[in-house]
């Protein structure tokens, strides 16, 4: 459960971004720079809107393709945010 | 005074922009011209394989007044057919190699490339999209080359001694397309005299050397890159393309500026504040920057100051000048701003050049305080767009002088006095350094059969200086994102709206015209709101 919950809400964030119909088609393991899907500009939006929904602040050094790289690295990181702070 | 000395060598030439590699790689074969993440070329071979371009451009009829289409990602590859293009004669039209097929294909159709340069999977997008698109050329990559098209070992065959073509500084060395307002964009037509104006003059007022590593971080399609490439050449020094995932993330970007010993950077100014937001600097020194060098849009005032604390040794330069022009004017940027401070000046014109304020009737003004709009003169000024007369005649009063639509105030009583920009004479834009011409996202939008109205207005933001919102009327059940998805397949990434609302009508001011104002007040207000 703990583990669908935040995939499904970041790829709202996404859905936020990119348009709903592109965020719905887009696999949880893929690589959303490599393929085109975001761009720098809409990692600004991204950082803005995680930050905003889950309340959180992304620090410098967590701003890396591990974290971001695909929907599921980016659940995994908020999920880590999450327990580390809640 | 350095004035004896200015330009030096450059006063005698070269007169051709490819010429700068060939001098630099007469003066420094070994030395690593270019570096492309893990692949790098000597001055030696990459002049070697300009050459080879240049044969096989020849061979497929390419010839002097040509255009070549490049359409791929930056490779060193990409850079040889960029020079090798110029050397066969031609003019090279840096195609984003992100844009929507339909736009590729545009900007390929409006100059009649006679060949492009690209990849077999995009060639067959274009192709999908317009044939005359991609008529012939060289392939890149993978693959095998259609129809027409040699592969890139074929190039490596060809041969050094491209023939000699009567090439003069008057012709075209490349064709930039910028945002047009009626929908079509605008091909900025600039011959090698132009080019080299600007570098020369770059050359020597930035003391840019041998010893000095660039950084190539703006597309290939966006003017500042000309520095990048063409001013590391005169220099004979080294320039590093920065790898797309590392523009990404700038904790990575900073790691890579430290790790190529980075010593020149130009940029528009956002990537800079993400890099001083996010980079981490201060446990990463960015201590081989000697210049920092940004343009594009005004840079927000915290992040300019952070950065200046942060990277104290560098210098640090404005540097303003739309396309049409090349970079004109500039100011060093010698103290960090105060968070009240105005936004900085674009400085004064350079040497070379001339800049006049002119008011609505067109009469000179001078004296601090004046307003009114810059006018640009010099061998600086692009020869016109491609193909548009009109936009030309309207833009281009006579052959050395451009109107640049940007509204500048006059701040002191100098002959050649610094100037504050104000803002904007019509409905162009800036978003992370690139202009849009609101009224092409507008022209993307009428095209969906549904919309009877709309209006776009930005929606400023300090981190990437606008982001778009447009307003819509539809007739029809059309809802935002699929007017979204419309503009996707017409428009680059950075020119779609953020957010499209739907809305039953649009306000008009009393004479008639949409409100514009009001809509960006709207605009913002619904920005402040949590969704």
């Amino acid at each position: 459960m703990s583990d669908r919950v935040p995939t499904r809400e970041v790829r709202d964030v996404l859905a936020a971004i990119i348009g709903g119909d592109a965020a719905s088609s887009v696999d949880e393991n893929d690589l959303l720079f490599e393929q085109g899907l975001i761009d720098s500009l809409h990692l600004i939006e991204l950082i803005d809107l995680l930050q905003e929904r889950f309340g959180m602040e992304v620090e410098s050094d967590e701003l890396s393709p591990e974290n971001f790289e695909s929907l599921r690295a980016m659940a995994g990181y908020v999920r880590r945010k999450r327990g580390s702070h809640i | 005074m350095k004035a004896l000395s200015r330009g030096g060598a450059w006063q005698s030439g070269p007169f051709l922009v490819d010429q700068l590699l060939r001098y630099a790689a007469e003066r420094s074969p070994d030395r690593v011209a270019l570096r492309v993440g893990r692949e790098s070329i000597t001055y030696c071979e990459l002049d070697a394989a300009a050459d080879r371009v240049a044969s096989a451009l020849a061979e497929q009829g390419v010839g002097i007044g040509d255009r070549v289409g490049l359409h791929l990602e930056k490779s060193v590859a990409g850079v040889a057919a960029l020079y090798g293009t110029m050397r066969a004669g031609a003019a090279y039209v840096p195609i984003d190699p992100a844009a929507p097929p339909l736009r590729a294909a545009f900007l390929a159709t409006d100059c009649s490339v006679r060949a492009l340069v690209s990849d077999p999977e995009r060639i067959a997008m274009l192709r999908d999209a317009d044939a005359a698109a991609a008529p012939r050329g060289i392939t890149v990559g993978p693959g095998d080359p259609p129809v027409g098209f040699i592969g890139w070992e074929e190039v490596n065959a060809a041969s050094v001694n491209p023939p000699r073509v009567p090439v003069s500084d008057a012709d075209l060395a490349y064709i930039l397309y910028t945002s047009g307002s009626t929908g079509r964009p605008k091909g900025v037509a600039i011959t090698h005299r132009n080019s080299l104006t600007f570098i020369r003059w770059a050359l020597h007022e930035l003391e840019l050397r041998d010893g000095d590593v660039f950084s190539n971080h703006a597309p290939f399609h966006f003017d500042l890159s000309t520095l990048d490439l063409f001013g590391s050449a005169g220099a004979v020094a080294t320039v590093s393309i920065v790898p797309h995932d590392v523009a990404m993330f700038p904790v990575l970007l900073a790691d890579w500026i430290r790790s190529e010993r980075i010593t020149v950077w130009y940029s528009v100014p956002s990537a800079l504040s993400m890099l001083v937001r996010y980079g981490g600097l201060e446990t990463r020194a960015l201590d081989s920057l000697r210049l920092v060098l940004f343009a594009g849009e005004v840079f927000p005032t915290r992040y300019l100051s952070r950065l200046m604390h942060l990277v104290p040794q560098a210098r640090f330069f404005n540097l303003y000048g739309p396309t049409e022009t090349n970079v004109c004017t500039f100011e060093e940027v010698t103290r960090a701003p105060e968070q009240d401070d105005p936004p900085i000046s674009i400085g004064r014109a350079c040497e070379n050049y001339r800049c006049v304020v002119t008011d609505e009737e067109g009469t000179v003004m001078t004296g601090a305080g004046s307003k009114g709009e810059l006018i640009v003169k010099g061998s600086c000024v692009a020869r016109g767009y491609w193909g548009d007369p009109g936009k030309t005649a309207a833009g281009f009063p006579d052959a050395f002088t451009y109107r640049t639509g940007d509204l500048v105030e006059i701040l002191d009583d100098s002959s050649v006095p610094r100037y504050r920009f104000i803002g904007r004479r019509d409905n162009m834009i800036k978003t992370r350094g690139y202009r849009v011409e609101l009224g092409e996202v507008e022209a993307a939008l009428y095209t969906h059969p549904a919309v009877s109205e709309c209006v776009a207005v930005p929606l400023p933001d300090e981190l990437m200086g606008n982001r778009i919102v447009a307003f819509c009327t539809v007739s029809g059940g059309a809802d935002a994102e699929e007017l979204i998805r419309a503009c996707r397949e017409r428009l680059p990434a950075y020119m779609v709206p953020a957010q499209i609302f739907v809305v039953v009508s649009l306000p008009k001011t009393p004479n008639n015209k949409y409100d514009r104002a009001a809509l960006a007040k709207q605009a913002a207000k619904t920005a402040n709101q949590p969704s």
